[in-house]
């Protein structure tokens, strides 16, 4: 009896086929016939899109017209990367978005650990105040949308209306001046509940010993929060991160619902555009691909913020070394 | 034998590889059952409509969707279209080049309830370079001025009579004295509704020319003196506060705005009678206390009410059964369906033949119905010209957003203006590419 390279009894007289018996491919089918959902789900929704969005992006696809697709070889490619250095409508989406999820980020991750080391501690009401700030991640994002651009309306505004009541003849455009920090502020309002969660269990991670150790010599609650609670979770920092700039990079139908309607139309429609501070690369895409029908444009402009988000990815993770903490370390290799 | 489940796993999917891949045979008897898909909004083609034309057709099951654009991009791109699509007549040169609309002259000519001399000129934006591909269900002219008497009375405004021409300027003037404000907030617009390319198109042709060049290619807008003019006046009824703008947008939009206060005259169409007929208990103006005008006039001695673009019906390429699909729309077209729209008040019929179930049960909505036959008589109510090259959609994202950096004091008028051309011209260009 000879075992197989996967430690499979075998005999010599079993048909083999690619070097493995039947029994073998017994074990597999079973392993392929629960892994092909999947694989079936990758392959159709995931990987042959990519494809054709991949070759759309080479052609002068209107969303419509099969009979008129041409092939343009790198003609979006490189009218993409003409506005970059032109100062194109593109350029600028891309400046926004970037800003935009620079400022998110941090303000979410300094806003989240905060919360949590709050509400990790012995605190009354601790499961009450978890509770309200996790229930924003549980409502429908567009409802939540409409009730916010209610709020912070220019005219009649709740929120303009209480400040008028403090600050007589306060009248902040919150909807189109400052259109910019009411996204963020949105943003952070949804995503608050979600990181906050995982910090939570992140911090309740943390060994007691090591702050009452740091106390104990004198450390403030700052100090033991800054030196041993931060940097212990800065593996989940980096996990959020990562996750934060990624989604960042693609918002778009934030932006688009919290402005009203252009020229006062109202309503909510994804085919408003924005304020030009909320003008994100995701809504330029939209908007060339929907709106103008250059849906071969616009699946450049996607494979662009592609390798973005990869390039930023990658930078995240090398950048990482530098500042996230692992108990175990990254670089050993199996067995050592 | 016992057949491994990897052999099986393999025959299966190899299978669905098959079936799905295989046509499926079109051979069907006269009377099969067939199943038309009609993208329509459920307020326009209701359950009850549908429920009698099934009763009377018991082989045709009717399924209805939403209209949505971007739905039917991706339909048309999946290569399973609805039969018949609701679409603005504004729409029809794009759905053109698309490939996405059937030619329906044939059908037209030879149709024995639909002809082609009993329809309103209107119906002009269903005719592409010499083709019928469909029609509208009814039409209104969309760039009446309506104002609110009880605000315009309370600000010294003392109106003319109904059908009277009023020019843009007189009605900017009125705006100013409407507009009320509470420390910087604006309580109530003096106006709301200028700068489309509606307004646009309108005022070009009241100069005797037009927004775009004979053939299409490109939009004359900074060299036209009185579209310059027209799109300074605009934006400086904003700039003064005395309108909605882009960075003072309303909560809400025209009709609404009207009902609440909000605003005290807008420029909306024959049709908004009826809504605001429908919600005239609901707590909001009196609809009594609107007064319709003809549409405004730049130059104070012509009048252009031309429909926006419609709503209609048109086949679409990927239909499988054409015919059905074309009985399904003489029914709608003149059927139970029209003399209910006709008699709703919703919008001016699209057949001259049905012009005699319109009513107006109410003296506000006489008035209205007035003014329509002034316009019928006396104004320009033929079709707009319509790009097939990019949606006027893009015309007006691109003015408001140099609106936006006007307003806010980034640029000139004669920048937003030079960029608003530019920006114009470019998505033309770009659709042109497209071809």
């Amino acid at each position: 009896m000879l075992r197989n390279q996967v430690g499979v009894l075998s005999t010599r007289n079993q048909p083999q086929f690619l070097g493995m018996g039947s029994r073998l491919w017994r074990k597999m089918g079973w392993f392929y016939l629960f892994l092909a959902p999947w694989i079936m789900g990758f392959l159709f929704f995931v990987l042959v899109p990519m494809v054709i969005g991949f070759l759309m992006s080479f052609t002068n696809f209107n969303g419509g017209n099969f009979n008129s697709i041409r092939f343009v070889g790198l003609d979006n490619y490189a009218e993409a990367f003409g506005e970059f250095f032109s100062n194109g409508d593109a350029w600028l989406a891309l400046q926004r978005t970037l800003s935009f999820t620079i400022t998110s980020v941090l303000v979410n991750t300094i806003i989240a650990l905060s919360i949590a080391s709050l509400l990790s501690g012995n605190m009354r009401g601790r499961t009450i105040f978890r509770t309200l700030f996790y229930l924003p991640a549980m409502l429908p994002l567009v409802a939540s949308i409409w009730v916010f651009r209610s709020l912070l309306d220019n005219n009649v505004g709740a929120l303009n209306a209480i400040l008028d009541l403090i600050f007589p003849g306060t009248h902040v455009p919150w909807l189109t001046q400052q259109a910019a920090l009411s996204l963020i502020i949105f943003t952070a309002w949804g995503g608050l509940g979600g990181a906050m969660i995982i910090y939570i269990a992140g911090i309740q991670g943390i060994p007691t010993e090591l702050r009452d150790a740091a106390t104990v010599d004198g450390a403030s609650s700052f100090q033991v929060f800054l030196n041993i609670t931060v940097p212990l979770l800065s593996p989940l920092i980096m996990y959020q991160t990562v996750l934060g700039v990624i989604g960042g990079v693609q918002v778009l139908v934030t932006p688009i619902l919290l402005t009203p309607g252009a020229g006062g139309g109202g309503g909510m429609s994804i085919s408003t555009i924005p304020v030009r501070a909320n003008y994100m690369f995701m809504v330029h895409i939209y908007q060339e691909s929907f709106n103008r029908l250059r849906f071969g444009y616009g699946s450049a402009l996607l494979w662009i913020l592609f390798a973005l988000i990869l390039i930023l990815t990658l930078f995240l993770v090398r950048t990482s070394r530098q500042w996230v903490y692992y108990e175990v370390d990254p670089d050993r290799k199996p067995g050592e | 034998m016992k057949v491994s489940i990897l052999r099986l796993f393999v025959a299966f999917a190899l299978l669905a590889f098959v079936l799905s891949v295989c046509p499926t045979p079109q051979v069907q008897a006269q009377s099969a059952p067939v199943t038309l898909v009609v993208a329509a909004w459920e307020v326009e083609f209701t359950d009850d409509e549908i429920a009698a034309y099934t009763a009377a057709n018991p082989n045709i099951t009717i399924e209805r969707i939403d209209p949505d654009q971007t739905r039917l991009a991706a339909l048309f791109a999946a290569g399973t279209p609805p039969d018949i699509i609701r679409n603005s007549g504004s729409d029809v040169p794009l759905f053109v080049n698309r490939g996405w609309i059937m030619d329906l002259t044939s059908r037209f000519e030879s149709s024995s309830v639909i002809s082609l001399d009993d329809m309103v000129p209107a119906n002009g934006y269903y005719n592409y370079n010499g083709a019928w591909y469909g029609m509208l269900k009814d039409w209104s002219p969309d760039y009446a001025y309506i104002i609110n008497r009880r605000m315009a009375e309370a600000a010294g405004i003392t109106l003319p009579p109904p059908n009277s021409i009023i020019t843009y300027q007189q009605a900017g003037e009125w705006a100013a004295l409407m507009t009320v404000r509470d420390g910087s907030r604006l309580t109530t617009a003096g106006s709301e509704g200028f700068g489309g390319d509606g307004d646009v198109q309108n005022v070009a042709r009241e100069a005797g020319g037009d927004l775009y060049s004979e053939d299409f290619t490109h939009a004359i807008i900074k060299d036209n003196p009185a579209i310059v003019e027209y799109l300074t006046w605009a934006a400086n009824l904003m700039r003064d506060g005395y309108t909605f703008s882009p960075i003072n947008p309303s909560p809400d939009w025209g009709v609404p705005d009207l009902q609440s206060g909000a605003a005290a005259s807008i420029v909306m169409g024959y049709w908004s009678n009826a809504q605001f007929a429908e919600s005239a208990d609901e707590g909001v103006e009196d609809p009594s206390n609107f007064v319709m005008y003809p549409a405004l006039s730049w130059f104070g001695n012509s009048v252009f009410d031309s429909s926006a673009g419609g709503a209609g019906w048109t086949i679409s390429t990927g239909t499988q059964h054409p015919d059905e699909a074309w009985n399904l729309f003489e029914y709608y077209m003149t059927g139970a369906p029209a003399v209910t729209r006709a008699q709703a008040g919703w919008g001016v019929p699209s057949l001259r033949s049905l012009f005699g179930y319109m009513n107006a049960p109410t003296e506000w909505q006489q008035q209205w119905l007035d003014t329509v036959n002034w316009e019928l008589e006396n104004a320009d109510t033929s079709t707009r010209r319509i790009n097939p090259y990019y949606s006027t959609e893009t015309f007006n994202n691109i003015w408001y957003t140099q609106l936006e950096q006007y307003l806010n004091g980034d640029i000139t008028i004669d920048e937003a203006i030079n960029n608003l051309d530019a920006g114009v011209n470019q998505a033309i260009a770009d659709g042109i590419a497209q071809q």
